[in-house]
């Protein structure tokens, strides 16, 4: 699941280190157009929904919160 | 009272002794400045500036490091009060594109705020003024009206970003029209999402002293997190919020509304890009009681030229009209020999008109022309936009007739793209298009497949992040039809079909 994360990730701006990135939001790494797409993509891939609920910086900051973020509405389904 | 010359000044003396202990400007969840406070804070920077320049502001611009806080407003408010202008520059540029911005504003100085001293490559003299030591200066030089108040930088199609000079009596007119049009009163709380830098801001920070009203400024990241913004809204008591249309766009995308209501609202005003009627409906479904409204405008009138107070339903297959214009402005369809017709290019004329680019006869001489026909005679503004005049007659914009696009309400001219990136060493030839069914902006670029990965990287020092290119496409030659023009059209609807099947 982090892979296909990352490849995703990877497909939205590749010259990130994404593996060390601990404030992908909070220094803007990701913009809000970087972030639309991301949430469409992962939504479609996996088969989820994010909510504005869960649609908040602290689950976009890393790369391990937004694996937990998408196991978590995973296994919810 | 009249509030002419250095009328800002004049107007936030007179609130902070009105109303000492109401806030004026604060960020969102911070304690943020009373107007008195805030007075006595911008009498510091003017006497600091005042000191610097021994007594009399220079002509040159003072370019101003702003950030989404309070003390920016502090700087700005300074250098009018000084009697100077100002030129507000994202203090996050990337070094290069700050270089190109102070080589064409050359300031006789950059005043900054904070600790950090921003652009630290650029050898422009920096001013630092600290306004925590207080300051019993309170009488300033009064500045003419006519004379530029301040100057927004804008995209340019050649690669060299403009900057359009204001001056204060047009500031002053559309403000002062913006709010009686919409009845806005003292009681209004401004919640600012629009950077300093655009031009869009200059109604909250300047409708905020005329009314003696407040305003909260949202961090950069509620234009990302619909969540943070409807609970600002909410907490902060937000009562009239101008934004761009992508943020009302991701918040309907959310169904926002669906967990919060920010039940103190009553005005959202739209600006720099064409909404999405879909999103509208949205929101308007789910706050029925708030005004929405759709202003048009260009940096180069002051405020806007246009608005439309939304009134009726509209399919999704709809476009918004930009209604009438605003009692600062005229506005004038313009065909192609130059004679009012009803359908042409959007021509405006009035108080608001920018002065033109600062030291850019040029490019000024071209898009302001004083013109005459029956019914007028005068300077204009010729837009860029084309326009007719609906059964109503209420005004639509229909497109733009040329490279110049809005990308999350950001005015970005393609060809400002394309020059950096033609700049690179291994870029033989490069074409810049925006592909608007998938909002993205794609590069072409004839080099090799090897650079791709470095050209996202390379332009990110040289443009700000807005402006950066979402996809990129290398060929070892770039096609071009048979007058040996590029061709983008066939660029453009090949890389459609391959990318949003």
């Amino acid at each position: 699941m982090k892979e296909k994360i990352l490849e995703i990730l990877n497909d939205i701006n590749p010259d990130i280190d994404y593996e060390t990135e601990t404030a992908l939001v909070d220094d803007d790494v990701l913009d809000s157009f970087d972030l639309v797409s991301l949430v469409s993509e992962l939504n479609s891939c996996f088969d989820i929904n994010i909510t504005v609920v869960d649609f908040v910086p602290e689950n976009f900051n890393t790369l391990s919160a937004l694996t937990a973020l998408v196991e978590r509405l995973s296994n919810g389904k | 009272m009249e509030y002419e010359n250095n009328n800002w000044m004049d107007r936030l003396k007179h609130w902070a002794e009105v109303w000492p202990d109401k806030l004026v400007f604060k960020e969102a969840g911070k304690e943020g400045l009373t107007y008195l406070q805030f007075y006595r804070q911008v009498c510091t920077v003017a006497n600091g500036l005042l000191r610097h320049f021994n007594g009399k502001m220079p002509e040159a611009p003072i370019a101003v490091a702003v950030d989404r806080d309070v003390q920016s407003l502090v700087s700005l408010f300074g250098v009018c009060a000084a009697g100077g202008w100002y030129v507000p520059m994202d203090s996050a540029l990337p070094a290069g594109r700050a270089q190109l911005l102070l080589s064409v504003c050359s300031p006789a100085v950059l005043l900054y705020a904070t600790e950090k001293e921003p652009f630290p490559q650029s050898d422009v003299p920096k001013l630092f003024i600290d306004t925590a030591e207080d300051c019993s200066v309170n009488e300033f030089p009064t500045r003419e009206e006519t004379l530029p108040m301040f100057g927004i930088f804008t995209s340019g199609s050649t690669g060299i970003p403009k900057l359009v000079v204001k001056d204060g009596r047009g500031i002053r007119k559309f403000i002062e029209t913006y709010c009686n049009t919409f009845s806005l009163t003292s009681e209004e709380v401004f919640g600012n999402q629009i950077p300093f830098y655009f031009d869009a801001s200059t109604k909250d920070i300047f409708a905020t002293v005329y009314l003696g009203a407040t305003t909260v400024i949202f961090p950069q990241q509620v234009l990302s997190f619909p969540m943070q913004l409807v609970q600002m809204l909410k907490e902060e008591r937000v009562s009239t919020f101008v934004c761009v249309p992508s943020i009302m766009s991701i918040a309907a995308r959310f169904e926002v509304f669906s967990a919060v209501t920010p039940d103190a609202l009553n005005h959202v005003l739209f600006v720099g890009e064409r909404m999405p009627v879909r999103h509208l409906n949205y929101w308007r479904m789910a706050l029925p009681h708030v005004r929405f409204v759709n202003l048009y405008g260009s940096t180069e009138v002051a405020g806007n030229s246009c608005f439309y107070v939304i009134d009726r339903d509209f399919g999704e297959e709809e476009v918004l009209p930009i209604g009438r214009a605003f009692d600062t402005a005229q506005l004038f369809l313009l065909d192609e020999s130059g004679i009012p017709a009803e359908e042409g290019e959007i021509c405006v004329a009035g108080d608001g008109l920018a002065l033109g680019y600062y030291k850019d006869e040029e490019k000024t001489n071209a898009a302001f022309q004083t013109v005459s026909f029956d019914s007028f005679c005068g300077r204009i503004y010729h837009s860029g936009d084309y326009g007719r005049i609906n059964e109503r007659g209420e005004y639509i914009c229909i497109a733009r007739k040329d490279a110049q696009i809005k990308h999350m309400g950001h005015r970005i001219e393609l060809g400002d793209i394309e020059v950096c990136a033609s700049a690179l060493d291994y870029v033989e030839e490069c074409c810049c298009l925006y592909a608007a069914v998938a909002e993205k902006i794609v590069l072409f670029c004839a080099c090799e497949e090897e650079n791709r990965r470095r050209l996202r990287k390379d332009l990110s020092g040289k443009l700000p992040k807005y402006m950066l290119p979402h996809d990129y496409v290398c060929f070892p030659e770039l096609p071009h039809n048979r007058n040996g023009k590029l061709d983008r059209a066939g660029l453009l609807q090949e890389w459609i079909k391959i990318n949003t099947q």
